[in-house]
Formats: structure tokens, sequence, C-alpha cells
């Protein structure tokens, strides 16, 4: 790509050096650079939420946010919110609530639902599904999904489980 | 019966991928070399092409490939054509595309292509496409008395004129239904690979029917269908829309002719007017009832949106048009009619939603006018055992009534508010009901026995609902193990025997049996394999809670794993196969109690609580059952209060995104409440049926009938849009 500068970001934890263009967005870096496909992009208009991660802790379309403008962040994706091998209690509880169906919105939806934890770790039902208005789900109706934070209020803070291994 | 395996609430076997976010999609995919395709869309409703120039998109940087309406001269299964070919008949038509090294350098070769139309008159209404002098869709559509009619079913039953003679009250209305887009979240993509070597195709890509896909390509690209693999891919998301081809042709034509891959990824936007929506419909009824509310005669005329190119909406509309009721005299007549529209696709349940609006709402509107509780008149009309339904069949049961009825006691029916309240604010109540037909369409799968006995599946129908994980819950039934020891893996068009699309609710009901006999064909080889070495005729071997043991004498037993090893040694291996397409359609009937609120200043409408019930045979996995009743009512409430598409006088789509095109969102969706009734058992595995596309049939007109219940304003068309309650409201005043 014409005019790639050499930029510095930090991605769950790593520090990443990447050749990116000025008209590059952080959900190209994050999918295309570094592999990070856990990120989808539904509309790449920024009204889907299917690329929502996490900057500096809050959620944000990564459609909308040019690379540049994500150097010096600290920046979460769904890879990492767990360790490798481990789900977070969020993951978990998608899970065994059937929140997840065709699972493109999902890592979305647990982003922006681990920003509103991590905030307010026990929120009410109502801060809930404000936290999740710019996430669309076509598949489930939103309430498994609603349901599967609620029963992670106030515990997501604690160590991320094993993933069952079958 | 006790099961061990069915029944139970097993969380997708698919989700740990899923929630971890390393699942793969199609636009996950890369592959060394790759080429970005780029597609050049028409601007208008309805053109000549008058000249295509190539030269200057051939000479961009980066461009390998351009190809236009020639490259393939004939159209797909549905008649459409895959790059438009003299003339373009709707907006968002593909008219060329480029191959190229970088998606932007795709995209700029697009708009280097030069196209010279000469504009047409369009027609975009379907009430306006069947008048005579009609601006013609297809020149060579035929009766000129009445242009544009892309196909015709009528169905009739007893004498119908009779029927409204012998009736006390006949009721005339018209409804109609918008344009609407299915909503998946995951745009569509292909990749495609050819070999040079081997003139092999590889196409991946997200799509509800790997092997109609490659039939399709194998039509389109003119090649044999031994030199297609196509490999579906999981789907973000489909309801319908990832039924027929999209972009696999393009993606297949542009590796061939450059040699590397190419992946063509469509943008929201063009996902928008340019695959293949929901049509919209104008469905005018007359009905006859008797005073107790008795259906005595129907007549529909149902005229479908099917946009530019043939489709298969008439003939659902036709069949389902009596609803889960008896209608002694009818007579359907059911047209596809061409308009200058994206060429219409199928949404979950295809027209059975547009046609139950019309007619669940038009029993309200009986109802209410011959003083009858609008449950009572749908208990009294209720489809029993043995009532002809359409398509010549009888009802295999008594149990539409029971799922009016359990809609009602759940939602509380009897204790609502009987009187509308006077404050801004109005609570209102409405029930609705609907039924679709399963068809087990062509269906098969492959179950091998391990050594260790564990199992294994292996079918070729595309996994969207989760139906693997009931496959694992089947197989597990089946030999009487937990469903850890089974795994089941959805193969490709080289690696799997073949399945229809997973459409029409079928998957369960049809790959689920196959699955079943797959695993009892299984069993019968062990049974075969271990007979000499036990000593006992095959048939007195039994297998079930994971052991195999003679019947009737005990002690002797083996464990599932000692017994697949020894037999694997007598016959090679155990490979179960099943294969069917002949079970009877089973017939799926839902009910819902919709609860809205309605502000009369604004009119907006709020759905606050929804109550469905809904016959589902046997939930073999109740929390999926829930999931896919909860999601398609969603659905129901977007068609019903906020989706449509909207177009201007030139015949644009303004809203060709997410915003403007609302979908409900997690502060729309209301308190749900699903009752499972598992009593209508057909052949499906061990009773089960489809269950995913039923609940979004009666939504709509739920909602509609909830509305007039709290404003007492009748709303005919959908969406229910808060003008249209202002406006009837300020009429009133």
């Amino acid at each position: 790509m014409a005019g790639e500068t050499a930029m510095r970001f930090r991605v769950n934890g790593r520090d990443y050096q990447v050749a990116a263009g000025p008209t590059e967005r952080l959900l190209d870096v994050l999918r295309a650079r570094l592999g990070l496909t856990g990120t989808k992009e539904g509309c790449s208009t920024g009204q889907c939420g299917a690329c929502t991660v996490l900057l500096d802790g809050e959620p944000g379309a990564s459609c909308m946010v040019l690379a540049a403008d994500a150097v010096g962040r600290e920046i979460t994706t769904i890879e990492g919110i767990a360790p490798p091998g481990e789900l977070h209690p969020l993951q978990h509880a998608f899970l065994e609530h059937g929140a997840v169906q065709c699972g493109f919105c999902t890592p979305g939806m647990i982003l922006s639902a681990k920003a509103l934890l991590d905030r307010k770790p026990k929120p009410s039902d109502e801060d809930i599904k404000r936290a999740l208005v710019g996430n669309l789900c076509r598949c489930t109706g939103y309430r498994k999904i609603l349901d599967a934070i609620k029963s992670c209020a106030g515990s997501t803070r604690g160590r991320s489980k094993r993933v069952k291994k079958r | 019966m006790r099961f061990v395996a069915v029944g139970k609430r097993v969380p997708r076997l698919d989700g740990p991928d899923k929630v971890a976010g390393k699942t793969q999609f199609g636009a996950d995919i890369a592959l060394p070399g790759m080429l970005w395709g780029g597609i050049l869309r028409s601007p208008h409703a309805h053109a000549r092409i008058v000249r295509i120039r190539t030269d200057k998109a051939m000479k961009m940087p980066g461009v390998v490939a351009v190809i236009t309406g020639q490259a393939f001269p004939t159209s797909d299964g549905e008649g459409v054509p895959v790059l438009a070919r003299a003339k373009v008949r709707y907006e968002g038509e593909a008219v060329a595309a480029v191959a190229a090294e970088t998606e932007e350098q795709a995209r700029a070769a697009v708009s280097a292509i030069e196209v010279d139309y000469a504009p047409l008159p369009y027609v975009a209404d379907i009430r306006e496409a069947t008048k005579r002098g009609a601006t013609r869709v297809h020149d060579e559509s035929e009766d000129p008395k009445h242009p544009n009619i892309a196909g015709v079913a009528e169905t009739k039953r007893g004498d119908v004129e009779a029927g409204f003679a012998a009736a006390d009250r006949v009721f005339e209305d018209t409804f109609e239904t918008p344009w609407v887009h299915q909503g998946f979240l995951e745009p569509h993509v292909s990749l495609a690979a050819m070999d040079p070597a081997s003139g092999r195709l590889t196409v991946w890509t997200s799509t509800q029917a790997q092997f109609n896909q490659r039939a399709d390509l194998a039509n389109l690209l003119r090649l044999p269908m031994s030199h297609i693999r196509v490999i579906g891919l999981p789907v973000g998301g489909a309801f319908g829309g990832k039924n027929a081809v999209c972009v696999e042709p393009i993606a297949g034509e542009l590796a061939r002719r450059t040699g590397m891959p190419v992946k063509v990824v469509v943008s929201r936007r063009d996902d928008f007017f340019a695959t293949r929506p929901c049509g919209a419909a104008v469905m005018e009824l007359k009905t006859g009832v008797k005073k107790d509310g008795r259906l005595v005669a129907l007549r529909a005329r149902l005229l479908f949106d099917t946009g530019a190119y043939p489709g298969a909406q008439h003939g659902v509309g036709a069949s389902l048009a009596q609803g889960p009721y008896r209608v002694p005299n009818l007579a359907v007549t059911s047209y596809s009619v061409y308009t200058n529209r994206p060429p219409a696709g199928a949404r979950r349940a295809l027209t059975s939603p547009h046609v139950h609006f019309a007619l669940e709402s038009q029993l309200d509107i009986i109802a209410h006018s011959l003083g009858i509780d609008p449950l009572e008149i749908r208990l009294r009309n209720a489809l029993r055992k043995g009532d002809p339904v359409l398509g010549g069949m009888e009802m295999p049961y008594t149990v539409a009534g029971k799922v009016i009825r359990t809609a009602a006691e759940r939602a509380g029916w009897e204790q609502r508010p009987s009187r509308r309240s006077r404050g801004r604010k109005a609570r209102g109540v409405g029930i609705a009901a609907g039924h679709w037909s399963v068809w087990a369409g062509g269906s098969s799968a492959w179950v091998q026995v391990n050594e260790d006995g564990t199992i294994s599946v292996v079918t070729g129908a595309i996994n969207l609902t989760g139906t693997n994980t009931s496959f694992a819950q089947i197989a597990a039934e089946s030999f009487g193990v937990t469903v850890e020891r089974v795994t089941v893996h959805q193969g490709d068009t080289d690696t799997s025997p073949r399945n229809d699309g997973s459409w029409g609710s079928r998957v369960l009901f049809g790959v689920g049996e196959a699955v079943r006999r797959a695993c009892e064909d299984a069993k019968g080889q062990l049974a075969e394999g271990l007979s000499e070495e036990m000593g006992v005729p095959a048939d007195r071997i039994l297998i079930s809670e994971g052991r195999v043991s003679v019947r009737g004498k005990a002690g002797r037993s083996l464990t599932l794993a000692e017994a697949a090893s020894r037999a694997a040694d007598y016959r090679g291996a155990i490979i179960g196969a099943g294969a069917l397409s002949d079970l009877p359609f089973a017939v799926a009937v839902a009910a819902q109690v919709a609860e809205v609120e309605v502000d009369r200043e604004t009119g907006q409408v709020e759905v606050k609580r929804l109550t469905c019930s809904q016959d589902v045979g046997r939930a073999i996995n109740p929390m999926s059952v829930e999931g896919q009743v909860e999601g398609a009512a969603s659905q129901g409430i977007g068609y019903g209060i906020c989706e449509e598409y909207i177009y201007d006088a030139e015949g644009t789509l303004l809203n060709d995104n997410l915003m403007d095109f609302r979908m409900p969102t997690s502060v729309d969706h209301p308190e749900y409440e699903v009752a499972l009734i598992e009593e209508g058992r057909d052949g499906g595995p061990f009773g089960a049926k489809g269950v995913g596309e039923p609940p979004l049939v009666p939504t709509a007109a739920a909602i509609a009938n909830a509305v007039y219940d709290a404003v007492g304003v009748r709303v005919k068309q959908l969406p229910i849009k808060p003008e249209r309650i202002v406006r009837e409201l300020s009429r009133g005043r």
C-alpha cells in the first residue's frame, strides 16, 4: 500500500511493529496484518458492532478507527480476553446459556459485555441492554445473550475457566 | 421413554471456537497469491446496455482480468444471470467483474469500466406491474393482458361460491407486506481456486446449500460436477438469503481465467440491494363465515413480488393460504410478479409470514365484528386430525388447538385488561397462529463406530442452527451413549454424501432421520459382525446403553469398544449409511400472543411481551429450539414494526445500511415466554420436526392484532409504522 509507515500497536498485552498505510483502519491491521480474525466485519460503517474491540477498556468499532489513531492505546480483541486454552467467564456463559448461534456477532458482543462488567460489575438489566445496543444479533433475539451476561454479574474479575475438553 | 441424550440442553459443539473468535468464516480465509474480485453494478433500475468498455480497467495497476456477461452464457437454476446480458433489470444488478492484486485496486478498476446505458421506464409496484400496458421486465413475457406474470399457482377445494352463499357474513380485505432483508450479519463471501494441473475448481463459500451450489456452478461454468468441489464454510447468518448462488460463479470464473485464487467479499450496501432479499406482497382475501365464526369459504388472490427474475414465491404462498384452520371451500390464486427490483429470495418460512399476516389479521377483524373472542374463533376453526390441508394432504394430528390454547394460557389471555386505557400509553394484547409444512428433501449421513466405541457422524448438510449438536444427540441416543462420545463432521461436496440445502426447516427433520437410520445400519453391521463369535443370530444381538448383549441372555455382554474393534476385524469397518427423501410432510403449528404498548402521541409501538408456543414433535435440544423460537420471533418483531426497503421516486433504495434499515436491537427485545409442545410426531428422528421457521410466521399478525386491541387502529400494511398509527388516531378524533 502506498505511503506505508511503521506503527507500534499494543494488542492483547503484546507489542507489535506493523507497516500500515494512512487510510488503513484498525480493523485491517488486526485482521490482515496481525491475523487476529476473531474481530469480524459486518458493515464497514460502525453500525453492526461485529468489529467491536476494546480501546483502553472502552468498546469501539474498529472499522471506524484509523490505525494511526490506535497507536499508543491498549487494544483488546476476543483473542486476548483469556489465556490460551481457557475461556473467560463471559465466553463460558455465552456457551452455557445458548447465547451463541451463528457466532458472527459473538466476539463483539462479548467485548461490549466485558467493558460493561469491568466498569460496573453488577449492572442492572437496563444497563446490559444499553451496553449492547450497538451490537446487532439476528439469530438469538438477545434474550439468551442478556441472560448469559447477567449470570456473570459480579464474577468476571475472577479466574478464567479451562475449556471443557470433549 | 427415558432418553440419555435426546431432550438434553446441550451447548453447541461449535460454540467454544465461536466464543473464542477462532471460527474461520469466509472473509477470514486467505490463500497465497490470492487476488481480489470487484463487481460493477447497475445504477439503473431498468436500462439497455449499449456498450461496455473494459480496456481502461484492464490497464489499471494490479488488474489481472475483467469479465462481462459474455462470460456466462447461461443463467442459474432460478433463471438469474450472473452478469447482466444486454439489459439490466434492477438497481445493483451485476454487470462486470474484475480481479486485481489488492482490494483497493479491484475497487479502482471497477470504477474504470465504462458502460453506456439507455435507461428504460421501470416498474416497481406489483399492482402497476400487472396492469395492461405496464412496462415489461422481460420482453418475452407472454400474455399482453397480464404482463409481468412470472408464475401462477391455483388451489381449489369444495365449491367456494356455494360457500359464500351459505355464509352469514363475508369479509373482504387487502393486506400488504414490504421488501425486507434477511438481516444476516455476515455479508456474502466466496473464494475460488483452480488447480491448473487437474482443472479442478475449489470454491469456499458462505452458503446454505453446497451441493446445490455445485450443480449451479457446473452449469454456469460448464464444468462436470466432478471438477468442482464446494466447501461450505461456517455461515454468519443466512435465513434463506444464502440459498442461491451469489458471487461464487464470479469468483470461480475469475479464478479459472487468472489461474490464481480469487476472493470476492460483498459489501454491506451491495448485500442490501443486489443479493436476494425477501419480496413484497399484496394479498386480497374474501372470507365467508357463519355467525358462530366457523370459516366456510375463502377466496384469496395473492400477488408476490419476485423482482426482476423468477422465484418460487407463488407456490408456497398458495399452499399455506388456509392457515392452521379448517376451510371447507377455498379458491386460491397466487402469482409471482416481475418488477424492476432485486430478484426475490427466500426469507425464513418463505412467503408464509406474508400470508399469515393477512389471514390472521382478517380473522381478528372477523372476530371483533362478530363479537367473538379472538382466541375462541381460532379454537373453533383449528385444524384437526384428518382435515384436508393444501397439497392434497390430511392433517396428521390434532394439535393446532392445543398450540393456540397454550399460547393464550401462558400469556394470561383470560386475565388481560378488557378495556383500552385512555392514557397516552395504551397496552393491548393480540393473538395469531401460523403453520409451515416441513419437507425432508434429499437427506443423508454416514456413521462410523470407531474401535474405541466412539461414534463419528459425517453429513453434507450445512450446520446453521446447531443441527450438528442435535445430530450428536440423535447418534448418542441410538447407541445409548453420552453425547461426549460422538463427533459430528460437516463434510464438503468431495468428502460427504449429498444433501439438499439447509432451508425449509428440513435439516433436523430429514438429515436428523438419516443420521438415525445410519446409526441403525451401523448397529446392524455390528450385530452381523459379532453374530458368529457370539454364537447367536444377528437379530438376537442387542445394542443399547453403550453395550452389546444377547437378547434374553444375561451376563454375556461387550462394551461398544470391544464390539466395534472385533466387528471391524470381520467387516473391515463399521460404516452405517442413511439416505432418504420420502418422509411424509410434517406440519408445524405455532401460535403467539403479543403484548404491546402504543404511544398515542408518537405512534410508537413497543412489544413488551411475546408468548410463543409451538408443536415441535420432539425437542431434541430444548435450548437450541428455544433459541430458534426467540430468534425467529425477534425477526418477526422487526418485520412487524420497523423493517422495510424504502425507495425514492427514481427507484433507488434509500436505506441500504443497517442504521436506516432498522432491525431490532438489545433494547427492543421483549420478555419472551416459550412453550414447546411435543405431540405431533411424524417420521422425523424420535418424533422431531423442523422448528426454525414456524415461529416467525405468526409474529407480525400477533403484533398488529395487539395494536388494534390497544388503540383500535387496524394496520393492514407492514411495517406498523408510527405515522400510520398517528394518522389513523387523528382521523378518529
